[in-house]
Formats: structure tokens, sequence, C-alpha cells
């Protein structure tokens, strides 16, 4: 961090570079203050005892690995994503590819598009009505002669998540991939038919590769969205929910609960390591791109 | 053809399926409390009975939204409060992180790729995680249990930096270089051009914030110890078979800002999104 | 088209703009109310660093107890008169000196079972009291009301008026300054009664029960019901009670307790203003404005205890208050422009749920403290959706914080984590302290007791308690037998009822829960398997006892009459809890509901019903041990915290909590670890006066109960019992839902024994593994 500051206050005496400081300046001491600031405590008290504030090494890192809860809501979070999101992408470009060549589109989108404003509270009094064991779900299933499934207290619970995470997504995932399609050009696919393509190798080769760099924001803002799903499922099925709903931002409000700061700060830092993995990982694909 | 029709058909059946929800509770807030009690009982007070729920109310009736709007003075508090802190952080955002991201798009500098996987990441970040640390900041500044501690860590969210900057890469470079060579300078190209065909980016980055912070739950619940300052999401209070009724209007009033919000800003919203995903 | 759409988005931008800035000022005005009447609960002043009214006492006739009125003359003298010795006594020096003397007729009327119903005085001397003498009953007449006048002459008169046929008796009475007199009856209606010609008439009525209270202010009557302030302009004949502001604010302060006097009169600024005397102090409103202002903060008083509750209130020309408590005190409060709004010093007390004994030891403590301001912090007040978890977690912010309250209250809390974090300190030395002065029941005090110290000390606890005929009691020690013994009574031909009263299979785990969870969990956090199947085993034994002799009628009766009191209730665990306490099931024995009963006693009351239970059978009790033996659930754990920078003042304020003075009352929340206490604890709070409690079996007959209070001999044997406790139950319930959930199924029999007790782990262990 004091590496680049210092970098640049180097290139200073240009003055673009000056510009670059004054527009940039705001949002940094913002940042450093409300976000890097704590997050450095964070790092600080992963290697301190909860209350006491003594200094205890990588005990902490020690016990969260060993802590069964943390593996779990670690499994279950992986779960969410690599299955959720996925299928988010895949269930929104097939809508989005239909919807491509209607008429209706902008009520569709629109249609898609409402879940995303609708607040927390509501979602979680629909859910609560939908998949409570005598709710509409199970109801419906036993009008059409399936039994009922419990929703809430069994492994289905993961799929609340799911349904719960596409259903507020899909809108505006839609409208990106509708863009990317927009932005394929029609002699592209032309050239492709003309050179003898069907229909789906015109797909593959053609449509897909055009949406990659949708795909980059889709995928970010995805991500980001799947960790938002933990305040619904918190307040529909409580702290302690059915175990394949148990995600990780559940462990730490318990952990806080028993004032276990420590376990979740060592946690914290394990975290925002794989995450600054993944979003290396993703730049390097996508700056190959480039 | 027919393998047309029926993808059309199933994707409509979806958008309706997607909007059930809503209706439902919509519909929900204008049966009368007794309706109610009838068809949630089953849900809430565990008998073993089935719901049973009629779609369209069988005798329509206001009264959960008199109750909630004349009799509730708390109510009016709560969501003024919402308004005002959702309001202020967008402003707030809006000269933070434009700025900011014009700077990440339009220029190149060392460390800029490192600075903003920065950004990224702590854009990632969950709030249990730093809800203790940004405690003590609020505390030593002075601003526990005021709205600020709320607005102030929001307007310097990086979120906003990502998706506006995504705007701004847009707009073809030779556009700037040739405002450049005509002299003018960054802080005036910035407000002529960059500003006006960003404007996609903007809003949606506006819109994206007002529906995210009017929902904001976990930062009130921690820094706000003062109920008359709490923002309307923490007010729709646990539901029980007495009160489904306001449970269910307040929602469709929490809903309605954001429904507006959503319908006039749509277009923007898909412009801004558009413009956010395609890098020309 | 898209121009349209702007100017139309445009517009509309406006109208929302005007429509939220119209809001903002009817909103600022509701703001304003509404931050009146929801700050109330904040008891921190904001406004003025300086400047609070001070609470002293006024000295009252020799002798009075509060049965009586009191009055400020014209001439300015006091006047009261005390019904209990029937003695009118006047003061010319503010209560220096009174001046006594009897009143014959009067005395020879409160002689024998009189209750007087209603007295109040008027500007010149006059006494009117309306009485109900209980031992007559009359021909034809069930206990009629009787009235007696008094006027300044001393002419006295004496008559009956029969309103609504004698069925309804008077609550508060008040005289107009002109000597009109309006009553206000138990029936909710208001009456004039003329006095010359000894006649009534309806005037209106009011909507609710509980708290009536009249106040007179020139021409307008007015008239406290319950949650709303009806005016009644004598002149016009007009009622009105639509003063929204006023009625919020005596909605929220009536919530927990009913009690809230007011008076009347024109403030500083020559405005009709109204004042309101209540668990939260005194608020001042003018009639028809659009503000409560507090001017003296409940915590700050004897208001907020909630052992003292006001009877009269009225103003004195210089603008300070005269309280009238119904323990008899009369407490002035004089507004002290130089004395600071808040004490310097102050101690916070954080708690999930209220707390009476804590009130009650604030009073206290303030009293021998009073440059020390002590705050209550209540976590749920269950009004929204902050959830226990919530709560917990902004308490835990500011603790880690290096911040937070001085004192926690741990119950309903993960005890075992504050401990073991290091966030409480060491009570161990308080504990001596507190030996040196007085004697306590040790297996409680130390229940909590650790190898490194004592950071818990319970000040509350419940009594759990196994009532039956002698002969089977005799039989039973822990779960085993009573589950023998369930199944033998159940076997018996004789039997109709339940065993144990329970209906349902989660209410005989919520019975047996307390007594034995203790046990099914080890010291590493494991589930110990064999203690929970047993457990589920053997109350899977008691549960089919329990339905053996059941049918569905009566289990349905049961239900409803449950789901009844839930409705009733703001809190659903009350109606759990009530079903669980010794008292309500040793009623349920009577009527012959239940054979045995195994309950929690909370206090003397219920003790009472235990002891008088034992009259009509050969009942006896003893302790209730569950898988675990002498269990004491504790309803009130106080701790302090590391954090503290009060530490001394907060060991003081223990020291007063677990002194014999709160100790000593009962306020059914619990009985006293102060053993020294427990003799007051124990006594008889009304010697002379007798009850019976008229009770309906199933059958429809009605069983009459003569009340009467324990004998010495059963206090002591209560002693005992506690003296043998000192395990405490567990203090954690986030698992007991659960458990009890599934457990319920294994009773049932829907699922197996072994099952459910792996899907009790299973659910669990997610807990134990964080």
């Amino acid at each position: 961090m004091w590496k680049k500051l210092s970098r640049k206050f180097h290139s200073i005496c240009r003055s673009r570079n000056k510009s670059i400081l004054l527009f940039l300046m705001p949002s940094i001491a913002g940042v450093v203050l409300f976000v890097l600031l704590p997050f450095a405590d964070v790092g600080k008290r992963s290697f301190q005892t909860a209350v006491t504030g003594e200094f205890c090494g990588i005990d902490n890192y020690k016990v969260v690995f060993e802590n069964q809860a943390f593996l779990l809501a670690i499994k279950n979070t992986l779960k969410l994503v690599m299955i959720g999101l996925p299928l988010l992408l895949v269930v929104s470009l097939l809508i989005s590819l239909v919807i491509y060549q209607f008429k209706w589109v902008q009520g569709l989108k629109s249609a898609f598009l409402f879940p995303m404003a609708v607040p927390t509270a509501t979602v979680v009094l629909i859910w609560k009505m939908l998949f409570h064991n005598n709710g509409l779900m199970n109801a419906g299933l036993e009008n059409i002669g399936l039994k009922s499934i419990d929703w809430l207290g069994s492994n289905a619970s993961f799929w609340v998540l799911i349904i719960s995470y596409i259903w507020k997504n899909l809108g505006y995932t839609i409208v990106l991939w509708l863009a990317g399609l927009h932005n394929i050009s029609e002699g592209l696919k032309e050239a492709a038919r003309v050179d003898g393509a069907s229909e789906i190798k015109c797909f593959f080769y053609v449509v897909l590769p055009g949406l990659k760099p949708v795909l980059y924001t889709i995928t970010i803002l995805s991500f980001l969205n799947s960790f938002k799903v933990f305040r619904e499922a918190y307040l529909v099925a409580g702290a302690y929910p059915q175990q394949d709903m148990y995600l990780l931002q559940h462990l730490f409000n318990n952990w806080f609960t028993r004032l276990e700061m420590d376990k979740i700060a060592a946690s914290a830092v394990c975290i925002t390591i794989v995450f600054i993995v993944f979003a290396l990982f993703l730049q390097h694909i996508w700056e190959e791109e480039k | 053809m027919k393998k047309n029709t029926v993808c059309r058909l199933t994707v409509v059946v979806l958008a309706g399926i997607v909007c059930v929800p809503v209706i439902l509770v919509f519909f929900g807030s204008l049966k009368s409390g007794n309706e109610l009690t009838d068809s949630l009982s089953s849900i809430l007070a565990d008998t073993g009975e089935k719901i049973n729920w009629k779609i369209l109310p069988n005798y329509p009736t206001l009264v959960h939204y008199t109750k909630l709007l004349f009799w509730k003075p708390e109510f009016l508090t709560v969501f003024w409060n919402s308004i005002k802190i959702v309001w202020l952080i967008l402003i707030g955002q809006l000269f933070v992180a434009v700025p900011a991201a014009w700077a990440f798009a339009t220029f190149r500098w060392k460390g800029k790729n490192i600075l903003f996987t920065l950004y990224v990441i702590l854009m990632l970040l969950p709030f249990q995680v730093t809800m203790l640390p940004s405690y003590l900041v609020m505390n030593k500044m002075n601003l526990m249990d005021t709205q600020a501690a709320v607005i102030l860590p929001a307007i310097f969210s990086t979120f906003p930096v990502f998706l506006i900057y995504r705007g701004f890469t847009s707009i073809p470079k030779e556009l700037l270089e040739a405002a450049r060579v005509d002299g003018a300078g960054e802080f005036q190209i910035f407000c002529r051009v960059g500003i006006p065909l960003g404007s996609p980016g903007i809003l949606s980055a506006v819109v994206l914030g007002f529906l995210d912070y009017w929902n904001m739950m976990e930062q009130p619940l921690a820094f706000l110890k003062d109920k008359t300052l709490w923002p309307l999401s923490l007010y729709l209070p646990e539901i029980g078979i007495e009160q489904a009724g306001m449970a269910l209007a307040a929602s469709v009033v929490t809903l309605a800002p954001a429904v507006f919000v959503f319908v006039m800003g749509q277009n923007y919203l898909e412009q801004g999104i558009v413009a956010s995903g395609i890098k020309e | 088209m898209k121009r349209i759409k702007q100017l139309t988005a445009f517009l509309m931008v406006i109208i929302v703009t005007f429509m939220m800035a119209a809001c903002t000022k009817t909103g600022n005005q509701k703001k304003e109310s509404g931050k009146s009447s929801i700050s109330n609960e904040n008891t921190k002043e904001k406004e003025s660093a300086k400047g609070r009214y001070l609470e002293t006492v006024i000295n009252m006739p020799e002798g009075f107890t509060g049965k009586g009125n009191i009055k400020r003359l014209a001439d300015g003298n006091l006047m009261v008169v005390d019904t209990e010795h029937a003695t009118k006594s006047i003061s010319t020096d503010e209560g220096e000196t009174w001046k006594t003397e009897t009143i014959k007729e009067l005395k020879s009327i409160v002689k024998g079972e009189t209750e007087i119903r209603s007295i109040s005085l008027t500007e010149d001397g006059g006494i009117f009291i309306a009485y109900v003498t209980w031992g007559k009953k009359e021909d034809g007449k069930m206990y009629p009301e009787k009235y007696f006048y008094q006027k300044p002459n001393k002419s006295i008169t004496e008559f009956e008026l029969g309103i609504e046929e004698y069925k309804t008796s008077m609550s508060d009475s008040v005289f107009t300054i002109d000597g009109r007199l309006f009553v206000v009856m138990m029936s909710r209606n208001i009456y004039e009664i003329d006095l010359e010609k000894k006649s009534a008439k309806k005037i209106f009525s009011v909507e609710n029960e509980s708290s009536l209270d009249m106040c007179l202010n020139e021409d307008v009557l007015m008239i406290l019901g319950g949650k709303k302030v009806y005016f009644y302009n004598l002149k016009s004949g007009e009622i009105t009670a639509d003063d929204n502001v006023l009625n919020s604010y005596i909605e929220k302060q009536t919530e927990k307790t009913d009690d809230m006097v007011m008076c009347a009169a024109k403030d500083g600024k020559n405005k009709q203003t109204l004042y309101l005397a209540g668990s939260g102090g005194i608020a001042s409103h003018v009639i028809g404005g659009s503000v409560m202002e507090q001017l003296v903060d409940g915590a700050l008083t004897n208001l907020g205890d909630p052992s003292r509750k006001p009877l009269e209130m009225f103003q004195n020309e210089d603008g300070s208050f005269f309280i009238l408590y119904q323990d008899g005190e009369l407490d002035s409060y004089v507004y002290d422009a130089n004395a600071s709004a808040v004490p310097e010093q102050q101690l916070t007390i954080y708690s999930l749920y209220d707390n009476e004994t804590i009130r009650q030891a604030i009073s206290v403590f303030r009293k021998k403290n009073s440059e020390v301001f002590v705050k209550f912090e209540v976590g749920l007040s269950g009004e929204n959706g902050v959830t226990e978890s919530d709560a917990i977690n902004n308490l835990n912010t500011e603790l880690l914080a290096g911040e937070g309250p001085d004192m926690i209250l741990l119950d309903g809390m993960p005890l075992e984590s504050y401990e073991e974090k290091g966030m409480l300190v060491n009570l161990n030395d308080v504990i001596s302290d507190l030996g040196n002065a007085n004697t306590y029941f040790e297996g409680i005090l130390k229940g909590y007791q650790r190898e490194s110290g004592t950071y818990v000390l319970p000040f509350r606890y419940y009594v759990p308690l196994l009532t039956g005929d002698n002969d089977i009691l005799s039989k039973i020690s822990d779960l085993k037998t009573l589950a023998d013994e369930a199944e033998k009574i159940a076997g018996l031909q004789t039997t109709k009822e339940t065993v144990l009263g329970c209906y349902s299979a989660k209410e005989l785990l919520e019975k047996l829960y307390l007594t034995s969870a203790n046990l099914w969990i080890t010291e590493d956090g494991t589930v110990d398997k064999t203690a929970l199947s047993e457990f589920l085993t053997q109350a899977k034994r008691i549960y089919e006892a329990e339905q053996k002799n059941l049918d569905e009628k009566e289990s349905k009766a049961h239900e409803e009459l449950v789901n009844y009191y839930k409705k009733q209730c703001d809190d659903e665990n009350e109606v759990t809890e009530y079903f669980l306490k010794s008292g309500t099931q040793a009623c349920q024995q009577l009527i012959k509901q239940q054979i045995l009963t195994a309950g929690y006693l909370c206090s003397m009351s219920e003790f009472e019903f235990v002891t008088v239970a034992k009259k009509i059978n050969r009942n006896e009790y003893k302790i209730f041990n569950g898988q675990d033996s002498n269990v004491f659930c504790s309803t009130g754990s106080i701790s302090i915290s590391k954090n503290s920078k009060n530490q001394e003042s907060a060991k003081q304020f223990i020291k007063i909590l677990l002194g014999t003075e709160v100790q000593g009352k009962d306020l059914g929340d619990g009985f006293p670890v102060n053993a020294d206490a427990y003799k007051n604890f124990t006594k008889n709070p009304a010697p002379d006066s007798s009850m019976s409690v008229g009770l309906k079996d199933g059958n429809g007959n009605d069983i009459k109960l003569e009340m009467e209070w324990p004998k010495q001999s059963e206090v002591e044997k209560l002693k005992n019992i506690i003296n043998s406790l000192k395990v405490p139950a567990v203090s954690d319930n986030s698992l007991k839902d659960e458990m009890i959930t599934i457990g319920a199924k294994a009773l049932t029999g829907e699922k197996g024994v072994e099952q459910s007790v792996e899907e009790i782990i299973q659910k669990i262990s997610l807990h134990l593994q964080e």
C-alpha cells in the first residue's frame, strides 16, 4: 500500500497525474479509513485472543482449520457458489436466447428484473409462506399428487437457497446476456452459417466467445450477490438452520454471539486470501482476452 | 417452429412464476385481518393443516394501510429515515466514486491494477467480519448511534466504483485524446465528456445502489441503538398472526419506492449494465 | 414518446418531493411525539445538563399506611383522612406537624370487614367515602355499596344508591370546586352523584378496564380509562377522547404496569396542562398540544420502583408535585435548577429480559447512593424484528471494543462463553463480604463457582417441586422412579385423569427439561448419547402413562385453552411458563385434572396454593429431581464486566441486590438467595384478611378453597428443600426448542428413541462444533 502511494508521489510532477490523484483522493481516503483500517484490525486480531488481546501466534488458525462447523460452512458456501453460479448463468442465458427472438422483450425483461426491487423483509415473508411445511409449495405439490417436502428441515433447504438466489438475480443477468447478444454482429453469424456450420456449432463457436466480456461482469456481480443470500436465510430459518443451509456468515454470526472474535478474524483472513486468488485468476483470464 | 413456441411459452410462464411472490404479498395486504388469520394460522401456529390461501381477497380492505400510515407515527419516522439515509449515501457516492472510477478508466499509472483488484476484493467482504473494527472506528470518531455511522462507510463502498468504471471504459479513447489535443483540462474533460457519456453507468450504479441500501439491515442494526433513527428495513416486525396484515402492508409500502426507482431507472439500468458489460 | 416519458418522470419526482416534504412536516410532528413516546424507553435525557426534580419524603400523620386520601384545602393546609383508623388530620406547615382527630361515625363503619372503594375530599374539608361491607349479605342485595358524606360543618349523611342494582362498585371519585361529585364505577360508567338529592345520573362510559383515575381542571373532567384519557366538558357536555399523542403515550407507559395517576393545572404559560405520573416518571402535556414532555425520569425516583405504586397526585401552587403512594408515603417533587440533570457517576446494567428484582434493587441502591445514576438496559423489548442473537451481538460488539455495560444479567445468554473468554470479574470477594453480613443458601450462591473463581451470582431462582399423595411421592426420587410410578398410577382403575397434567409430548418435555438437561452435554462439548436416550425412554413411559387416561376431547379442550392464552399474551413463553408453575398445577390437581404435579415454584402466593392443596388430599411436596438432582432454575444471574470502570460501585450494587432488603420482597420472580431475607419473604403480607378462591372441576362442580398462608412448619420445610439445591439448571436455551421438537416425535412414537437421539445430535452438532 505504501509502495503504491510513494510510486504515485514520484510521478506527481506530471500534471496529468496530479489530476489523477485529485480524482482518486476522496475515494481512497474513505476506503482506507472505513474499509482498510478495519480490515487491518481484523488481521491483527487473528493473531490475538478474543477478549484479553494476548498474542497467540497461529493458534487461532489451527483451531479454525480443525473446526467442524467452519469446514461445513465453507463446504456449503462453496457448494452454493459452484452450483448456484453456473446454474444462474446457464438458466439466464437460455432464457435470454429465447427472449432475444421475441417481440415482447421489454415486458419480459421487466418481469424478470422485478424481484431485484423486493425488499429483504418481504422476501422473507414470502419464503415463509411458500416453504413452510404447511406452505404453498407443499400444498401445490400435494395437489399434483407428489409428496410434500420438508423444505426447511432437510437437504432441500439447500435448494431453497439456490431458488432464492436465482430468483433474485435472474433479472440483470438476462439483461446483460441480451446486451451481449445484441453485440454479436449478425454478419459473423451469417458467415458461419454460409460456411456450413449448424445452429448449434454456430452457437458454440461464434456466440459464446462473443459473450465472454459480459461473462466477466456477470460472474463478479453474481458472486457478490451470492453472499447476500445470507440475510434472507437467517431471517427465515434462524441462526441454526438445517445443515445444508449453514453458510459462512451463519458461523460468523454465532461465533460473535460467543465472543469468538479471534476465530472470526482468522477465518476472515483465510477467506480474503481465497478472494485474492479468485480475483487474480479471473483477471488473468480476461486480461488474456485483450 | 413448434420448438420455438414451446420455448417461448416456458419463458413466459417462468416470468409469471417469478412475479408470483410479489403478487401474493400485494393481494395479501388487501385482505382483512380475519381472512389472514384463517389463511396463515396453519403456518404461524403450527397446526397440522395446510395453508389455505386464495389469491384474491374476499373482502378487500385498506384497513392495514390506514392503520400503518395514520396510527403508527413511528412508521413515518422510520420511512423518512430510510429515505434520508439512502439519498445521502447515493449523493455521497456520486461525489466519491465517480471521480475514482474515472481515474481508473481513463488513465494509466503504476499500481492501478493492484489497487483495482484491492477494490474488488474489499467489495466482497461480508459485514460480520469488519463489524467490530468498524465499530471501533465509529466510536473513535464519536459517530456511534448516529446515522452518519451507517452513511459514511457506505459512501466509500467500492462497489459503485466497479460499476461506473465499466461504464467509463466504453467511452472511446480517441474522444478523450481529441479533447486533450483541443486543450481541455482533465477536469473539463471529466465534466464535459466523461459524465455525459458515462451517465448510463452512473445511473445504473445509483439504481442498484438504491435497491441495495434500501434493504440494508446489518449496519443499522449494529450501529444504531436509538430506535428513532432506524431505517424502514429494521422496522418490519416479526410476523405474528395479529400483525400479519400490517406487516404485509408495510412490505408493500417498503416495496413501493424501490419499485418506483426501479421503473424510472430501468432504462438507464439496462443501458448502464449494457455499457459496462461490453468493452469495445 | 420519450419526451412524454421524461416529462412524466420529472413531474413524478416533483410530486414525490412535495409529498415527502409534507410527510416530513407531519412526520416531524409525529416524529416528535413519536420520539417522546419511543424515547421514553431511553432513560437518558439528552436535553439540559442541569436541573432536575428532587424527590423528598413529606411527613405524614402517624400510622398512615396509605388507606385514605390527602387534599390541599382552599386555605392552603393539607388534610389527610386515614380510613384505617378513621381519623382526620390537618397540617398547616406542609406536613411537619399534624393535628389529628377521630371521626366517630366513620370508626363504626370501618370496623369489621369493610372495604373502602373510594374516598375523595373537598377543598373545604368535606369527606366522601364509598364502601362495601363484605361480612353482611343483605336481603336481596349482594354486598351493597354505601356512601358516607361528612360536610365541612361536620354533619353526616349516609345513604345507598343502588347504582346498577348494586352489581358494581366505585373505583374513583372527584369533587369539582363548586361541590359537584363525579364518580367512576368498576363497570366503567361515569356518574354524577347529587349529594343533596341522593341520586345518580349516568354520564358516559369509558372503554377499557384497569387503571381508572380522574381529575378535574376548571370545567373539564378528565378520566384516565385504561389506555385513553376522556375529556368531559362540564358546561357543554361534550365528551372527547381523541388526543392521540396523549393516548399513545399512555398506551406505551401502561404496557407493563397499569398504575398511572394524573392531575391537571395551568402550567407556567397559563395553558391547560395535564400531568401524568407512572412508572416512566412524570410527564406533562398541554391539552390539545402535540408533545409529551418528560419532567421527571421514573428511573431516578420512586416511580420507577415496581413495588411502589402511585395513588394520588396533585400540583402545588409553586409548580412542585405531591404524589401519594399506595404504601402511604407522600413524596414531593421540587425542581432544582442547580442539581445536575443526571447524576455524575453512572452504572449500566444490561439484560435481555426485564427483571423486577433488579428494578427494586436499583431503587434501593439509589436511595443510598444518590450521586450514582443506574441505568437498566433491556435488550429485547419484543416489539420489532430484533432477535436474541442480534441483541447479544450488539452487546458483544460493545464488550469486545472495550466498552459496554458495567453489569450483565446472563439469563438467556451463552454464560460459559463469557466465563471462558475472561469477560467477567471474579466475585469471590463479594461472596465473602456477603457471607460476613448475612447467611445465604450456599448451594445457590456458589452454584456457579469454578476453580478459577466465581463469575456469576444468582439472585433469584425457581424451586423444582413435586407434589402428590405422600405414599406415591416417597417412592419417587429421580426420573426413572417417576416413570415407574406414573405407569403404576395410570394403570389403576380409579385413575381418570392424567398423571402430570401434560396433554402433549412437548408440554411433558418442557416440564422435565430443566431438571435433566444438565447431563446431556459433556464437559468437552459432545452429546452424552446414553443420558439423552435414557431421558427420552423414561419420558416416553411417562407420556404413555399420561395418554392412557386422556381422550381426544380433553386434549383438544386443553389445546384450545392454551391457544386462547397465547393469543392474550404478547409473549408465548409466558404461557408455557404459566403451565409449568407449581401454583397453576396445584389448582389443576385440585380440580382433578392431574394426580401429581412436577413444576417450578416461583413465589409465595404459589406456595400458598401448594400448601392449601395439602389440606384437601393427602398431598405432600418434595424436591423434584429429574435425571439430575438438586437443581435450581436461576431466573436472575448477575455478573460484572471486565471492562467496567466502576467495579467498586458495581460490587456495592450486587451487595444490595443480594442484601436483605431487596431479597426479602416477593416480586413473583423467584425465591431469595439470602437466607436471612427468607423470613421476610415468607411473611404473610395481609395477615388479617382471608380470601377464598372458587374453582370449577371437570364436571362443573364448584370447589371453594379457603386460602391460608403457609404455616411456619411448611415454610421451614421449604427452606430445607432450598438448602439442598446446588446445581444450576442449563442457562442457554438455544438448544431447548430443537431438542424438544425432535424429542416430542420420539414420545409420540413417530420416530424411534434411538433415531430421535441421532437426529438431535445432528441438529445440535452445529451448536457444539462452533
